[in-house]
């Protein structure tokens, strides 16, 4: 199949808002609907300068693998500028309707804990949360049952990530998941790549709270595994199975009157005497998990609330991304993400990314 | 419209079965909790009963809900009791060819185009969501003047110099919507094999 030439062209700066975060340079992730089969990128603060390790000019076409790129860049401190070829932490294709990006083995287990520890070598295509964004959503998966078995089956967004060692989770649940031990490696987490395409989706509920958390009298606060998207004024029906206790909150459809984060959500209810929530155990698995499910909007509460009153419109937020790496360790090249994080000062990229007429 | 449904609407998760996953594959009992989750919320069926007949080797159908899954669970979903494969119905000129049999009040259609989670059970298997779904459950909104249009554009126009090219190509503008979420849901399972 041929299309006629298209070119897409663009820049953004390394800051806080976006991709950089306490002190670590994350990937640039740029919608490009073209698909395109070549993209280039360039690095307008450093080219010229000496900054080791620093790239200047990065190169990817299809046909090369996803992460790779030809690079020029300083390998040492000076103004010279030598190639390099990046086989990952480069530049990368995603289309985010497409299958899972990773199906990695975890090297030592899961810790005891509500925010659960994983311990892998193996973190590529695993990001961390900010306080704006989300972190990357896996999957935990075991083929002979040494995880704990209620931490599998249901997406979990990842919090931090320490590279190539491990990962914690953001959302806590409402009781420890138990800690594992894998003397011989095999569990194993899936990246997912992106959310189910389309907006609001329902969500794995992790815990929920009453009043004392809340501070408001009939709401609960309900947090979920992955960060929920759900807006003030969105009507949220509750899926609550008998072993988590809460069954008064069962079948129940409230208000979203409060998102105190973006992996939480205060719920408006007749009462809020229930019964304490407890996250499925891994005696009872399998089971369904306790789920948070959109099924409209409370025009009153949203105009109340001057929030939009179509929040709960059904959006398919699938894309084909341009995905910026950010280079192989920190004394060996840096990535087309750039180098330096700054409001103001930090690395200005320039990219052009297009399709061409014909492949050959 | 199946990825909305995955996305949005309530899952059920398979729990009857024996192959020692999460969720397990697809029962009898998951087919129950199913029916009982629209019964319970006032859901029409959306296919009519079949009526039996004096033939050797068939079985009345009851009137149904439409259950929508992968090629990949048929396998499992024969071996379900009560499965009555479509060529049993008394009178199978009516059904779908997409139609493969009925259990109890669900009748099943087997698409490669089912949803289907890759690696996301407790045994690293893939998880297959079938979507089960009664009378008026969701629907598909088109713009006005935005229904698909297939465009075609001829050598003259597209071509270049020497009109070499034509170029053909589709747009649209739709969204689809859950009307009732009690009416719809998916059943989440894995397979055997």
């Amino acid at each position: 199949m041929s299309y006629n030439t298209i070119i897409e062209q663009g820049n953004f700066r390394v800051t806080t808002a976006g991709t950089y975060a306490a002190g670590t340079i994350l990937p640039k992730v740029i919608p490009c609907r073209i698909d395109p089969e070549w993209v280039e990128v360039w690095n307008y603060t450093q080219f010229g300068t000496s900054t080791q390790y620093a790239g200047v000019k990065y190169y990817w076409q299809k046909g090369m693998p996803q992460g790779a790129a030809l690079a020029d860049y300083h390998a040492a401190a000076t103004s010279v500028t030598n190639s390099y070829l990046m086989t990952a932490g480069g530049i990368y294709v995603v289309d985010t309707s497409k299958g899972p990006i990773a199906n990695n083995i975890i090297d030592t287990g899961t810790s005891n804990s509500t925010t659960p520890t994983v311990t892998t070598s193996v973190t590529t295509g695993v990001f961390a949360a900010t306080t704006t964004t989300m972190g990357s959503i896996v999957t935990f998966t075991d083929a002979t049952g040494a995880l704990p078995v209620n931490l599998g089956g249901f997406d979990y967004e990842v919090g931090t990530v320490t590279s190539g060692v491990s990962f914690v989770m953001r959302w806590a649940a409402s009781t420890a998941f138990a800690a594992s031990n894998l003397v011989t490696p095999t569990g194993r987490y899936t990246v997912r790549p992106f959310d189910p395409i389309f907006y609001p989706r329902s969500r794995t509920i992790l815990n929920i709270q009453g009043t004392a958390t809340t501070g408001t009298t009939n709401t609960v606060r309900v947090t979920t595994s992955v960060s929920h998207g759900y807006t003030v004024g969105q009507e949220i029906r509750l899926h609550i199975p008998a072993i988590c206790g809460s069954i008064e909150l069962d079948n129940i459809v409230g208000t979203v009157v409060a998102v105190p984060s973006m992996g939480a959500f205060d719920l408006d209810v007749v009462d809020n005497t229930i019964t304490a929530f407890t996250f499925p155990t891994a005696a009872q698995v399998p089971c369904t998990f306790p789920q948070a499910v959109p099924v409209g909007e409370n025009t009153a509460v949203a105009l109340a609330n001057n929030v939009n009153v179509l929040g709960d419109a059904e959006e398919n937020q699938a894309a084909i991304n341009i995905v910026l790496g950010t280079g192989i360790g920190t004394t060996t090249i840096a990535g087309p993400a750039g180098t330096v994080g700054d409001p103001t000062t930090g690395d200005m990229i320039y990219w052009k990314a297009g399709r061409s007429f014909s492949n050959n | 419209m199946s990825n909305m449904l995955l996305s949005s609407a309530a899952r059920i998760n398979c729990v009857g079965g024996v192959n020692n996953d999460s969720p397990t594959e697809l029962t009898s009992d998951d087919c129950d909790a199913a029916i009982q989750s629209l019964l319970n919320a006032n859901a029409w069926t959306i296919q009519d009963f079949v009526e039996a007949e004096n033939k050797f080797g068939t079985a009345p159908v009851r009137a149904a809900y439409l259950a929508l899954a992968s090629t990949k669970i048929q396998p499992d979903l024969e071996k379900v009791d009560g499965f009555i494969a479509a060529s049993q119905y008394p009178s199978p000129m009516n059904i779908l060819r997409t139609e493969w049999g009925a259990v109890r009040n669900l009748r099943f259609h087997l698409s490669t185009l089912g949803s289907v989670i890759q690696n996301a059970s407790l045994r690293n298997r893939d998880v297959y969501a079938i979507t089960f779904a009664g009378l008026e459950a969701a629907a598909c909104v088109k713009q006005d003047g935005m229904s698909a249009k297939f465009i075609y554009l001829p050598p003259e126009i597209v071509g270049g110099p020497l009109a070499q090219n034509c170029s053909v190509g589709w747009k649209m503008a739709q969204v689809c919507r859950i009307k009732n979420d009690q009416w719809i849901g998916n059943l989440m399972c894995t397979t055997t094999i």
